[in-house]
């Protein structure tokens, strides 16, 4: 059996919001091979941030285990995290988070920049590879602020693969995109998960994305309430389904 | 695209503020040069002023005067006065010699009687003293022997003396006897100082060894032709041994002057305490400034330790905008100050009242002194760093996820 890339252990997380402790994790457990292309799916609140923030290494458990290519990121120094993340995920944000005085082309170079490496002829046609993938090759020089969401989410997809990372996270992508561009910024994300063999990790509310998903994990009040699809080569998976059984077990109703 | 590059971009990307703060740097600056110009004009001045009027770059005396206590300076005279004169007169960047006599004596005119602190002087080689005093009235004395005296403008007045009238100066000789000449006013003479005014009179050497019975003067006032020769000239007559060999000893104009480093060292004080509160405004500003810098680019900050900044890539990132900050300001102020100081030049000046003592006031100017511009530049660009990497260190240690949920 392959290594499962992301692996979660009975994960809590809490936070203190002044006396009282608010449990946004409860209890978490579930395991992520590579290559998959994983939905999590919950209702605003359910905690589907604070998971992807610590299957991203930029957030520890309060209890459980959380290990990302065998990695815990609690046994890590900052600086050893910081290479961890550079090299090995990369992150799409709900609201872009380009940097705003970098160029398209700059933007997506910046991580290889932050991991110090040597940009050669070779990385720069990579570079206007993957430009060209996410179809920015006519906006190269434009700012964040002379592109439209769906130009920006494009270089924010392309600026998370730049450096060969094994896992893609992202966070609520499409939520501040309309339906047509936000399925098209999924489209993307998909051939290159099917290019690359990325393991691509998407929460989401949005119905649009769930029906397309591989692999549905559905989260309420912080804990796993459905994990449907998981890769098991036993099972004869009907992908169209996927939506509907996870959508039937969320609500409860025996479809 | 380096970081350096970026942080450029980053300090244009809001380039109102940045034009903002660093006005307050430049002000900052220029304040604080101004100020320094003017205390270093003031002071150049003050410093010419004392050598000019009447201390000279040097003195030289007979060895022990400057120890001899409470004994009569009349008992320390330069008897060798012809080999010291020559050793001088022979001295490079020595411009010119002036022997002088103190005479202390009561001043009469039949029915008032005043104390004077009299001054006989080589009266037909003394540039450096009529540079002292301003000729109010008169003329100032010409011959060498003849009986004439020029008087303090108060002392004067106390006398009821004018041009043309005679007065009697009693004095005690060397032995003890008493003595005293009739001497005509020739001249009234103001130093801008009350107390000297209302003490001071001038007379030829001749007429003050008579009155004291002596034949040699008590101090040679020596002027050079550059005040910054002053160290290498006398270092090189001790160095040459003549001073221990004619039984002399010298005095330069910094050592007398004790009057001179007090206001210096007030000065100082002064600019340091200026520097300080300027200095304090300015980190504060900085301070505030890359706070708000800080606060607005949280997500930003957020998103590149995510994607593998290190903490210490974010103080350099902000650091560097600090140090652009203060480059820049830097090089802004500097040439600011530079103008303002010649604008302020042209118009002549700036009037100064007459300060404590004295009854005239001045203009000064602005003094240009180009390593007080580099040290307050330095340090001004040393505050704005040091003020921008306080933040800098916080907001690398800010908690990533937290950064990002940032709105
Ligand atoms: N820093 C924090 N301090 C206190 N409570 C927090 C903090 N971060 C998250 N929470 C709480 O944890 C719970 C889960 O939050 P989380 O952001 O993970 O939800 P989510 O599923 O991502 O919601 P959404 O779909 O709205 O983004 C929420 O109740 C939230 O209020
Ligand atoms: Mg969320």
């Amino acid at each position: 059996m392959e290594q499962n890339v992301i692996e979660l252990n009975d994960v809590f997380k809490e936070y203190m919001l002044g006396k009282t402790v608010v449990r946004a994790v409860n209890g978490v457990s579930f395991a992520i091979a590579p290559g998959e292309f994983t939905v999590i799916a919950g209702p605003s609140g359910s905690g589907k941030t604070t998971i992807l923030n610590m299957v991203g290494c930029i957030d520890d458990a309060t209890s459980g285990e959380v290990l990302v290519k065998g990695k815990n990121h609690r046994m890590m120094s900052d600086n050893e995290a910081s290479f961890f993340r550079n090299s090995t995920i990369g992150y799409v944000f709900q609201n872009f988070n380009l940097i705003p005085v970098l160029n398209t082309y700059e933007n997506i170079e910046y991580p290889l920049r932050i991991g110090g490496k040597r940009i050669d002829k070779s990385v720069k046609i990579k570079i206007m590879n993957l430009i060209e993938e996410v179809g920015l090759t006519d906006f190269i020089k434009h700012r964040p602020d002379k592109l439209s969401g769906g130009q920006r989410q494009r270089v924010a997809v392309a600026r998370a693969l730049v450096n060969n990372p094994d896992i893609v996270i992202a966070d609520e992508p499409t939520a501040n995109l309309d339906y047509n561009t936000g399925s098209e910024i999924i489209s993307i994300m998909q051939r290159l998960n099917e290019l690359y063999g990325t393991t691509f990790v998407i929460s989401t509310h949005s119905e649009m994305i769930m029906k397309r998903a591989r692999r549905i994990i559905s989260i309420i009040d912080g804990k796993v309430q459905s994990d449907i699809g998981e890769c098991d080569e036993n099972k004869n998976q009907n992908y169209d389904n996927i939506f509907n059984e996870s959508l039937c077990s969320v609500t409860g109703t025996g479809c | 695209m380096d970081q350096i590059k970026m942080s450029l971009r980053n300090l244009l990307r809001n380039y109102k503020r940045t034009v903002l703060t660093m006005s307050v740097l430049v002000l900052g600056i220029v304040g604080m040069l101004v100020y320094a110009g003017y205390i270093d004009f003031s002071m150049w001045g003050f410093r010419e002023q004392t050598i000019k009027g009447g201390l000279g770059h040097f003195r030289v005396y007979k060895k022990g005067y400057n120890s001899r206590g409470s004994e009569r300076s009349i008992n320390y005279l330069i008897e060798n006065e012809r080999e010291v004169y020559r050793l001088l007169m022979r001295t490079a960047h020595i411009r010119e010699v002036t022997p002088e006599l103190e005479v202390q004596g009561i001043l009469s005119n039949g029915e008032v009687s005043e104390i004077t602190l009299g001054r006989g002087y080589d009266v037909t080689s003394v540039s450096i003293i009529k540079d002292s005093f301003k000729v109010v009235e008169g003329e100032f004395i010409t011959d060498a022997d003849s009986y004439e005296i020029a008087l303090g403008s108060i002392l004067a007045e106390k006398l009821n003396a004018t041009i043309g009238s005679y007065l009697t100066i009693m004095t005690t000789t060397r032995q003890g006897g008493l003595n005293a000449i009739d001497l005509m006013v020739v001249g009234i003479i103001e130093t801008g100082i009350d107390e000297y005014d209302e003490r001071l009179s001038i007379m030829s050497i001749d007429i003050a060894q008579m009155l004291l019975d002596v034949n040699a003067p008590e101090r040679y006032v020596v002027m050079l032709d550059d005040t910054d020769a002053v160290d290498s000239v006398t270092a090189s007559l001790k160095d040459s041994g003549m001073v221990s060999e004619l039984g002399i000893e010298i005095r330069t104009w910094s050592e007398l002057a004790k009057f001179y480093h007090q206001v210096k060292e007030m000065n100082e004080t002064y600019f340091f305490i200026t520097q300080l509160i300027i200095l304090v405004i300015v980190a504060f500003s900085i301070v505030n400034t890359m706070r708000m810098v800080i606060y607005e680019r949280m997500r930003e900050i957020g998103t590149i330790r995510a994607i593998g900044m290190t903490r210490a890539g974010v103080v350099r990132m902000f650091f560097y905008e600090g140090v652009w900050l203060g480059v820049f300001s830097f090089i802004l102020g500097i040439v600011a100050a530079v103008g303002v100081a010649w604008v302020i030049n042209f118009f002549g000046g700036i009037y100064i009242a007459p300060p404590p003592g004295q009854s005239t006031g001045y203009h000064t100017m602005i003094r240009p002194d180009m390593i007080r511009y580099f040290q307050v530049g330095c340090i001004v660009m040393f505050s704005v760093i040091l003020g921008s990497l306080i933040p800098a260190f916080r907001a690398a240690r800010v908690k990533i996820d937290e950064s990002l949920r940032y709105i």
